[in-house]
């Protein structure tokens, strides 16, 4: 695979973290344009609005004197929020998106796409009707759930057969290993 | 597919979720009882604040009678409105309109993108494990490329539906000539909110 279709599929299955820059960017314009117009009601001798920025020194100096719990309280609020800025920079942000091998094209796969098939592989395999199967894909797990009929039992070996099967055929990347389970009461008229 | 610059939105985010990071534990040691060190010194840069100030005079009539820091402030306050504004429309494009574009001794050569998502479209829509198909094209490191949507219908596998897609590209690669385009496919699900996608076959 080419190195352009290596890096196609790395940004197709990790998030851009354009949605939280852009968050951030559209609050630090909201602020800057907030304190460059109480700069220039300063700057032309009128009254605040609410606070001069040329005061913020002096005001926490008092505020820090006075009501330490308060700023304590707001140091600790902002740091929260850097320490979340903080880990939505550096976590790779996977999509939840698997990829396939193709000798031409660089394919992506929504995860949910990934279950459908699973679901709809399985169910024909263990001849349930619709309903009785669902599944649920990780990066590297899927979890088939398997409702039977009130009082027949579910042939677990074969549906896990077939839903291994399935996945090792398709090739999925990263591997999904497949994972079935039983739920504990059946489903009546299925 | 975008072009938009993607270690910088990191890079970005670390550094203001740093200095977020700076500020608390400024504000937190500034209100720490005891005798705090840095709580003299916001008095003293609140002193040398104000020194400043009055030595800054302009010394024109009023209105433009008190200093120009605030001026500055605001200057500065202007620039970063503009930019960070600017940096948050700067998003995405990338889009373009060529799959091809040579130069030949006889002349020039554009094939429009339209040709490519037609023919694509054209190809894959007829399949019944298909519910849509929608194509764009980017330009992607100063060379086109497309993308390709494929919407399957519940419950489809992916890979019948990729290889005939495989299989449309190639044919497409053969009309086009040149360098094989780059392709992205990417597989999605169908959507209980749009309609032509049906999800109750399962």
């Amino acid at each position: 695979m080419s190195s352009l279709n290596r890096r196609i599929l790395r940004r197709e299955t990790h998030s851009s973290r354009s949605g939280a820059t852009v968050v951030v960017l559209v609050v630090l314009a909201l602020v800057a344009a907030y304190v460059g117009l109480e700069a220039v009601y300063d700057a032309l001798g009128r009254k605040p609005l609410l606070f001069s920025p040329l005061d913020v020194l002096g005001s926490l100096l008092t505020a820090a004197t006075t009501q330490g719990g308060l700023v304590i309280a707001a140091g600790i609020v902002t740091g929260l929020l850097g320490l979340v800025l903080l880990v939505i920079a550096l976590t790779p942000g996977r999509r939840g998106r698997h990829t396939l091998d193709d000798p031409r094209l660089a394919v992506v796969v929504d995860d949910q796409v990934v279950a459908a098939s699973l679901a709809r592989t399985t169910r024909v395999a263990a001849a349930l009707a619709p309903g009785q199967v669902s599944a649920w894909v990780s990066r590297r797990e899927a979890r088939v759930t398997i409702t039977p009929a009130s009082g027949a039992l579910a042939d677990v070996e074969a549906v896990q057969a077939a839903a291994s099967d399935e996945l090792a055929a398709v090739g999925y990347r990263p591997a999904v290993t497949a994972d079935v389970r039983v739920t504990r009461s059946g489903k009546l008229g299925a | 597919m975008t072009s938009t610059n993607r270690p910088l939105n990191r890079l970005f985010l670390a550094v203001v979720g740093l200095v977020f990071l700076a500020v608390g534990a400024f504000l937190v040691a500034a209100a720490l009882p005891g005798r705090s060190v840095v709580r003299d010194w916001i008095g003293r840069a609140r002193d040398a604040q104000d020194t400043a100030l009055k030595s800054s005079a302009i010394g024109q009539p009023a209105p433009f009678d008190g200093s120009y820091l605030p001026w500055g402030l605001a200057v500065v306050c202007l620039v970063v409105v503009l930019v960070a504004v600017i940096a948050a429309i700067a998003r995405g494009g990338g889009r373009t309109d060529r799959v091809v574009e040579v130069d030949e001794p006889a002349g020039r050569i554009v094939v429009s993108s339209q040709f490519a998502e037609t023919a694509l479209v054209d190809a894959l829509q007829p399949r019944r494990d298909i519910a849509a198909v929608s194509v764009a094209s980017y330009q992607l490191k100063g060379a086109p490329a497309l993308k390709l949507r494929l919407r399957l219908t519940a419950g489809s596998s992916p890979v019948p539906a990729v290889r005939a897609a495989s299989e449309a590209v190639t044919g497409l690669d053969a009309v086009l000539g040149g360098p094989p385009l780059p392709v992205l496919v990417e597989v999605v699900g169908a959507s209980p909110v749009r309609p032509g996608a049906d999800s109750r076959v399962s």
